[in-house]
């Protein structure tokens, strides 16, 4: 049977504050054909169950049409079980539809059969996060797979998943959400395996790399792709501008670094001591690169470099500038800075201190 | 320091040229373009080297303006003294990068590796301090229009090319503060984000508001979801009822329409006492009144033919006796014919006188004819003729001949006669082939007995020719006698004798047959009449009336032929009449039958109309019966399918009331609920106006920190001026006035300096600006306060100073005042004097 492991969808979900409005609202949308066009894969590819871990609305009171969006899109697909866990940000009151194909969790565990395979879940509070490890009762005769919401580590407590002790509970795969990139399916124990799906698209600059889903194929094992499937990458670059000599150099370095795709979400955070003065620097980058991307931002963290060395046995003001600032108790950054602008006052308009 | 010598190898316009310099001022005269800044900027490329071409190069630079054009190699050697040593520097220089430039430093004969250029090494400054030091040209001793000396020595201790760096920092930073911060009107950008920033809290209090109003709408719209399911199940239960009212209604509705076609088949049926027929009885009865009208009509048409019975009757009564049958009529037909043939031979027998001879003959001869007697002695006559013309033939030496019998006359006679009766006979069987066959017999026998009688009269004998003539004629006019009483009166009396004897016989043969004719015609009479009793007797014993026997028997066969056509035409038609007389018959009784069966009268009149009023009362019974199956079956379906059930008592029902409850409360809900989307709406903003306050937050801080920046930028750079002062210009005006007073006398006034670098002199007891001071004092004054810079500028090793033309400005009188004071302030620094006029060589 094919399942598709899901989660973190964010529907209602604010984007990017640095995406234009316009850039936004479309990302907006893309995150609901993404769930669309997941159903739709699943429609075409035979699978019967898909595993929502959590997280499915943006908030614990998701918008009136996210949850008429949600709850129309399984009402058009009634031979696909959707298994909905809520997560942290969806924790109340998100079941207000009752459907035959939309099976939910609560505070207990609650399991679902297809033949040989149960499909635990359980919503995790601040009373069961504890007791949760040992009241799983999976039959080790069975292909168990768990649904949880949480942070996967060693410890214990509210949206932690404690890997330890899940360990030798007969479980054969753990579907978690929470986390928002897939990062592999990892062991469990001698029998089982863990995963994120991660979420289907990414909504800012701190959700970069390939989204999508696991597809499992479950047999006599549960065996389970990563399937890209977002329907832009969102990257982010740091690019070390030090030593370069004008824009024409930067914009170079920039294009060099970025490899992404013209549909791509792209941010550039520029970096290093550049060695001419351009205080729009950021915007310059952006414009240049206007077009190429569906969207870049750029951050600009260079400095001007201040060879200050050159001007200190200088016998004028940018030089007793540069001597008085050099001597005095500023921590090394705010000197950098006070240098900064100093020389550039003392260069005048246009003027080219280095 | 002081240059000794130089050789430029190749640079700009210099080509292999060498240059010697000795102490105090070296004048070098040359016109315009010969070379003088090249060759202070070759010196200065000796000391610092070049900066190299960058693609991103926008000037013309030293290493680009330079550059020989015409080829070789790029530099040359400058030898100098400094601090004791001697230094040899050779230069050749790349085309554009510094990196690939060969340079090559001897000091004191031994070749030197420096980490700094040879310029910082040797004065301790920046080649651009030196630049701005060493070199003087004119534009720094300008006339009046110039910016003020104090202006410019500013410029000397920073390196702008504005007036006042200072000035132009100070003013930029505070510009860039007063932007992030107006401290009069309160605004700048800081203020203006602070004040977005409140904006954006004000938004985002507002809107945390509605969110706090959206559990109370999400509340209320739950509440009258209830509420409306409530409704609508109490509206579902109360249309069910009305439904079920309603079905019940429809089914009674529908038994209604069943009882009406119930009660028009009633209706239909007792006309017909009951037994109102189906559409196959009123067929049958249609088509058997049909039939026996048809029957009717089909009689009425199949009469036997007035015409023809007519002539049945005639017929019937013609052979009233019967029909006299065919043996009869051939018996007689027979006899008739037999009848026929003898009064055909009989009629042959009595016209014998066929030919015109014959009939001439009897004209001639009847009851005429010669006697025997008379015919002897014409004979007589005639032989004695004969014998007398014989005789005399015989005499005129002709013998006679003898005459032969000639058979042949016999064999015609025998057969013309068998012809003649044979054709007699065959008078009996073929009355016209008989009469041919009899007139061949009796023209053969006529040619025969004229040939043969001819014959016979040309036999005779002749005598003595005289006498026989004589006797001859003599015997001639007795024969001619006679034949005359004969009615002969020809010339030739023999050809009359044989003539008349031929026709006498003749006359006598047609007489004997005339005989034998009539007898045969007596015997024929005889036979006929006995025929045509018995042919009359046969007529009479076939009821046969005699008429015309050509046609009798023919009309007779025809007429009895009609007859019994007739009569079997007759018979066949009284039998079809009786066949549908039958028909009719019975048709009529089934339509009777129905009728009565119905206990139906019908007139005769109006048994037509019936049978139509049943045929269309049957087909309308039977459709009221159809439709009233269907809505029987409609009806009792309607009331299985729709769970018709027995009426039911419950209290009346507002439909009206619960349905405007439920509207009130639908409307309500969509209110609540477009409610609920207008702040889901709004409150997408929230995330996002809490970011863009985080931003704001951020900015403003940015900006404080900017401001912060500025402000302590400020402070130092200020300080910096403070400190450039104190340190620079007191040393500064210290050498200026030492080298003003060195040259006093030359200037004839004397000059002081402030702390801002203002020049100024004393006359009159009063300070006043050098604006007064002429142009060749202001030059000098200007020389004066570049070597004050140097000597406090250079830390390791005073210069050598470059002068290119500065003096172009000053009339004889003055330049010779200033040329006397270069060469008293040159006595300690080595000028190099460039100039491109002798007037001007010091």
């Amino acid at each position: 049977m094919k399942i598709i492991h899901t989660a973190d969808i964010h529907l209602g979900s604010k984007m990017e504050s640095k995406f234009p409005k316009e850039k936004a609202d479309v990302r907006k949308k893309e995150v609901r054909s993404t769930f669309l066009r997941l159903i739709d894969y699943a429609a075409s590819n035979g699978v019967k169950v898909v595993l929502l871990s959590g997280d499915v609305f943006d908030s614990d009171r998701p918008f009136k049409k996210d949850k008429e969006f949600f709850y129309g899109a399984i009402r058009s697909n009634p031979d696909i079980d959707f298994l909905y866990l809520r997560g942290n940000h969806d924790g109340m009151e998100n079941y207000t539809t009752e459907l035959p194909n939309l099976k939910t969790f609560g505070e207990e565990w609650t399991v679902y059969e297809y033949g040989n395979i149960a499909i635990w879940g359980i919503e995790m509070t601040g009373g069961n996060a504890v007791s949760l490890y040992t009241s799983l009762k999976a039959d080790p005769d069975k292909i168990n797979i768990v649904m949880l919401h949480g942070t996967a580590c060693d410890s214990t407590g509210q949206n932690l998943v404690n890997l330890v002790k899940m360990r030798n509970r007969n479980v054969d795969y753990l579907a978690l959400g929470h986390i928002h990139s897939y990062g592999g399916i990892k062991a469990l124990d001698d029998r089982g395996v863990w995963a994120y799906s991660g979420c289907l698209e990414g909504r800012g600059f701190d959700e970069t790399g390939e989204k999508g889903f696991i597809l499992l194929d479950v047999g006599e094992k549960v065996r389970g792709e990563f399937i890209p499937f977002a329907k832009r990458k969102i990257a982010d670059y740091s690019v070390d501008l030090t030593g370069l000599k004008d824009f024409y150099e930067c914009k170079k370095a920039v294009e060099a670094a970025i490899d992404c795709s013209a549909s791509d979400i792209v941010r550039v955070v520029l970096t290093g001591a550049v060695e001419f003065d351009d205080s729009d620097l950021a915007e310059d980058v952006e414009k240049a690169l206007d077009g190429k991307y569906f969207f870049l931002s750029a951050k600009n963290k260079t400095e001007n470099a201040v060879h200050v060395e050159k001007i200190l046995g200088e016998i004028s003001l940018r030089g007793e500038f540069a001597r008085i600032v050099t001597k005095s108790d500023m921590d090394a950054g705010e000197k950098g800075k006070v240098l900064a602008m100093g020389l550039k006052a003392l260069a005048g308009k246009g003027g080219d201190i280095l | 320091m002081k240059i000794i010598s130089c050789y430029v190898e190749n640079f700009g316009a210099l080509k292999k040229t060498e240059y010697s310099f000795g102490d105090g001022v070296t004048t070098i005269l040359k016109d315009n373009g010969e070379g003088k800044t090249t060759l202070a900027a070759f010196i200065k490329a000796m000391l610092y080297g070049m900066p190299q071409v960058r693609k991103t190069t926008k000037d013309f630079n030293d290493r680009m303006h330079f550059y020989p054009f015409g080829g070789g190699k790029f530099g040359g050697n400058m030898t100098f003294t400094a601090g004791g040593k001697t230094y040899r520097v050779e230069r050749f220089f790349d085309e554009k990068s510094e990196t690939k430039d060969k340079c090559k430093i001897e000091i004191d004969g031994e070749e030197k590796e420096l980490n700094d250029s040879l310029g910082k090494t040797v004065f301790g400054i920046e080649a651009e301090d030196f630049a701005r030091t060493a070199f003087i040209t004119t534009e720094i001793f300008d006339g009046p229009a110039t910016p003020t000396i104090n202006a410019k020595l500013n410029n000397f201790v920073d390196d702008t090319d504005g007036e006042n760096d200072y000035e132009e920092a100070m003013k930029w930073l505070g510009d860039r503060a007063r932007e992030l911060k107006n401290a009069k009107g309160g605004n700048g950008l800081i203020k203006s984000n602070r004040d977005e920033k409140k904006k954006k809290e004000e938004e985002r209090e507002n809107l945390r508001a509605i969110d706090a109003q959206m559990d109370g709408l999400y509340a209320k719209s739950k509440a009258m979801e209830k509420e409306i399911a409530e409704n609508e199940k109490a509206l579902a239960e109360a249309k069910k009822i009305g439904e079920r009212r309603a079905k019940r209604e429809d089914y009674k509705h529908r038994m209604d329409q069943v009882k009406a076609a119930d009660e028009r088949m009633k209706e239909l049926s007792d006309r017909y006492g009951g037994k109102i027929p189906s559409t196959d009885e009123a067929a049958k009865l249609s088509d058997d009144y049909g039939e026996f009208e048809k029957a009717k009509r089909e009689y009425d048409g199949s009469a036997f033919p007035a015409d023809r019975a007519k002539r049945l009757e005639e017929y019937s009564v013609k052979f009233s006796g019967g029909a006299p049958s065919e043996e009869a009529i051939r018996r007689a037909e027979q006899k008739a014919e037999e009848i026929g043939v003898e009064n055909e031979r009989l009629s042959r027998e009595k016209d014998d006188f066929a030919t015109e001879r014959e009939q001439a003959l009897k004209r001639r001869f009847d009851g005429r004819v010669p006697s025997e007697s008379r015919m002897a002695e014409l004979d007589a006559a005639a032989d004695a003729y004969r014998e007398k013309e014989n005789a005399l033939k015989r005499s005129a030496t002709q013998k006679p001949v003898a005459v032969k019998k000639n058979p042949v006359y016999a064999i015609v006679f025998v057969v013309a006669l068998i012809a003649a009766a044979g054709g007699a006979g065959l008078l009996f069987v073929n009355v016209a082939a008989g009469v041919a066959l009899i007139a061949v017999g009796v023209v053969a026998l006529a040619a025969d007995g004229f040939l043969y009688l001819k014959n016979s009269i040309n036999k005779g004998g002749v005598g003595e020719y005289g006498e026989m003539t004589e006797e001859l004629k003599r015997a001639e006019s007795s024969l001619r006698a006679k034949l005359a009483t004969l009615g002969a009166d020809g010339e030739d009396v023999m050809s009359d004798y044989n003539e008349l004897k031929r026709d006498v016989a003749d006359y006598n043969d047609y007489a004997a047959r005339q005989e034998i004719r009539a007898e045969k015609a007596e015997n024929l009479r005889r036979s006929i009449s006995t025929k045509e009793e018995e042919y009359k007797s046969l007529l009479a014993a076939a009821h046969i009336e005699d008429g015309d026997r050509k046609t009798l028997f023919v009309n007779l066969r025809r007429d009895i032929a009609e007859f019994n056509d007739l009569k079997e035409e007759k018979k066949r038609s009284d039998e079809r009449l009786e066949a549908i007389r039958e028909k009719a018959a019975e048709y009529s009784a089934a339509v009777k039958k129905f009728f009565s069966e119905r206990k139906m009268y019908v007139e005769d009149g109006n048994v037509k109309a019936r049978v139509g009023e049943a045929v269309r009362d049957a087909a309308f019974y039977e459709k009221y019966f159809a439709e009233r199956s269907e809505k029987y079956a409609e009806a009792e379906k309607f009331k299985l399918e729709n769970d018709v059930g027995d009426e039911e008592e419950t209290a009346e029902i507002n439909f009206d009331e619960i349905a405007a409850r439920l509207s009130a409360l639908r409307n309500e809900k969509t209110a609540n609920d477009r409610e609920i989307d207008e702040y889901d709406r709004k409150l997408e903003r929230l995330p996002e106006v809490s970011d863009e306050i985080e931003e704001l937050d951020v900015k403003i801080k940015e900006l404080e920190a900017e401001y912060n920046l500025i402000k302590t930028v400020e402070d130092y750079v200020e300080k910096a001026e403070q400190n450039l002062r104190n340190k620079y210009v007191k040393p500064i005006r210290d050498k200026f006035l030492t080298y003003a007073e060195k040259i006093e006398s030359v200037l004839g006034e004397k000059m002081s300096m402030n702390k801002d670098f203002s020049v100024e002199f004393e006359r009159g007891g009063e300070n006043k600006s050098e604006r007064h001071l002429s142009a060749g004092q202001r030059s000098v004054c200007s020389l004066c306060v570049r070597l004050a810079l140097i000597d406090n500028m250079y830390e390791k090793e005073k210069p050598f100073v470059i002068m290119d033309d500065p003096f172009v400005h000053l009339d004889e009188k003055h330049f010779e005042k200033v040329k006397k004071a270069v060469k008293e302030l040159s006595l300690d620094t080595q000028t190099i004097y460039f100039t491109c006029h002798k007037s001007r060589v010091i």
